[in-house]
C-alpha cells in the first residue's frame, strides 16, 4: 500500500507576501478516482543469466582488444623513428615490428567479438522483453489536516493508494 | 591475391592507428644486412635506407701501420676484406732496446662479415682479438693486447672471424678501422 501525501500551504503574511486574488485556495478538489500504475515484469532467470554473460562478454573482448591495441601502439612506438637513433637493427628490434602486426589482429579480433556481443546483448534485451502490467488500486478517503500559524494556517490533505 | 595480402597489415594499421613508422637513415644496419621491411642496406653508410637510395659496397685500403719506436705512439689504418676467405696483412715492428705494451682495435659495421685480427710472431701466434665494448654507431669492435719484444717484426693479419657468418656469401665482405696503441709497459 503506497501512502501518498499533498500538503497545500498558505501563509498569510500581508507584509511578506499577498495571496491572488484570482485564485480559489478552497476551492473543493476533485474526487480522488481510481490509480493506474504499470508494474515491470521480471524476466525469467535464464534470460537475465543470458543477457549478463553476453554483456560481460562484450565488455571482456573489448578489454581485450584495447589491451593488444595499447601493445600494438606499445611496440609501435618503440621502432617508429624519423630521425638517425644511432641503433642498430636487431632482432629484439625485429621482433617489435612484428609484434604490432600480430597485436594489430589480435585487437580488431577483440573489438570485432565485443562489437557482436554487444549486438547480441541488444537483440535478446529487446526480443525477450516481458512487458508491463497495469495495476489499478483505489485510494482511501482522504483526510483534511489544518494547521494553524502565525498570521495563517497550513491546509492539507492525506491519503494513501 | 599478392597485393591484398598485402593491404592486410595496412587496414589492420589504419584499424587500429597503430603502425610503424620508420624513415630511412633512421637505424644502421643489422647482422646480416637486416634492416626494417620495406628498407635496405646502404653498402657505403651502413644504414638502413629506402632501396631507391642503396649503393653497392665499397671500401679503400689503408696506409701501412709503420715502424713503433721506442716512444708511445698510436698507430691507425683501414682496409676491407672482400672476400669471406680473404686477409689484409699488416707489420708491427718494434725499435731495438725496448719493450712495448701493444693494445690493438678494430673497429668493423655489423651490417656485414665480423671480422677478427690474429698477431703472428713468424709462425707462432701471439694474441687473437676478442669482441670488445658495446656496438657504437653500428659497428662492432675486436681487441687484443700482447707484449711486443725488443727489436722484432710482428704480423697482424686481418679477415673473418672464427665462426663468421657471410650471410651464404652475400655478406662476405667488410670493412675495418685499425688503431694501434704502443706504450711503454
Amino acid at each position: 500500500m503506497r501512502r501518498g501525501v499533498l500538503v497545500l500551504a498558505i501563509v498569510f503574511a500581508g507584509t511578506v507576501a499577498r495571496a491572488r486574488a484570482d485564485v480559489d485556495y478552497f476551492k473543493a478538489a476533485q474526487k480522488p478516482t481510481t490509480v493506474t500504475y504499470h508494474v515491470g515484469n521480471d524476466r525469467p532467470e535464464r534470460t537475465r543469466w543470458l543477457i549478463g554473460g553476453l554483456g560481460g562478454a562484450a565488455g571482456l573482448s573489448l578489454l581485450a582488444g584495447a589491451y593488444f591495441n595499447f601493445e600494438a601502439h606499445d611496440a609501435a612506438t618503440k621502432v617508429s623513428a624519423h630521425t638517425l637513433t644511432g641503433k642498430v637493427w636487431s632482432d629484439d628490434l625485429q621482433g617489435d615490428y612484428d609484434r604490432i602486426h600480430s597485436s594489430n589482429v589480435k585487437a580488431i579480433v577483440g573489438y570485432s567479438l565485443a562489437g557482436a556481443f554487444a549486438i547480441a546483448t541488444i537483440v535478446v534485451v529487446l526480443k525477450s522483453d516481458p512487458g508491463e502490467t497495469d495495476v489499478e488500486v483505489d485510494p482511501t478517503k482522504p483526510t483534511a489536516m489544518i494547521a494553524p500559524t502565525p498570521g495563517g494556517a497550513i491546509v492539507g490533505a492525506s491519503w494513501g493508494f | 591475391m599478392k597485393l591484398s595480402l598485402a593491404l592486410v597489415p595496412v587496414v589492420l594499421a589504419a584499424l587500429t592507428g597503430c603502425a610503424a613508422e620508420i624513415t630511412s637513415d633512421s637505424y644502421y644496419c643489422g647482422p646480416a644486412e637486416a634492416c626494417p621491411p620495406d628498407l635496405e642496406c646502404d653498402g657505403v653508410t651502413n644504414l638502413c635506407v629506402a632501396p631507391a637510395n642503396v649503393m653497392t659496397f665499397t671500401c679503400e685500403e689503408g696506409p701501412p701501420l709503420g715502424a713503433a719506436t721506442c716512444d708511445p705512439a698510436s698507430l691507425q689504418s683501414h682496409g676491407c676484406i672482400l672476400t669471406p676467405d680473404g686477409a689484409d696483412h699488416y707489420t708491427i715492428a718494434t725499435g731495438a732496446g725496448c719493450t712495448m705494451s701493444v693494445s690493438m682495435t678494430l673497429t668493423f659495421p655489423v651490417a656485414f662479415m665480423p671480422l677478427g685480427a690474429t698477431i703472428k710472431d713468424g709462425d707462432t701466434v701471439v694474441a687473437t682479438t676478442t669482441p670488445c665494448g658495446e656496438i657504437h654507431n653500428g659497428a662492432w669492435a675486436a681487441c687484443a693486447t700482447f707484449s711486443a719484444a725488443p727489436n722484432k717484426t710482428y704480423t697482424l693479419d686481418v679477415g673473418a672471424a672464427t665462426g663468421a657468418t657471410t650471410c651464404g656469401g652475400t655478406c662476405g665482405f667488410n670493412r675495418f678501422a685499425l688503431t694501434v696503441q704502443v706504450t711503454r709497459p
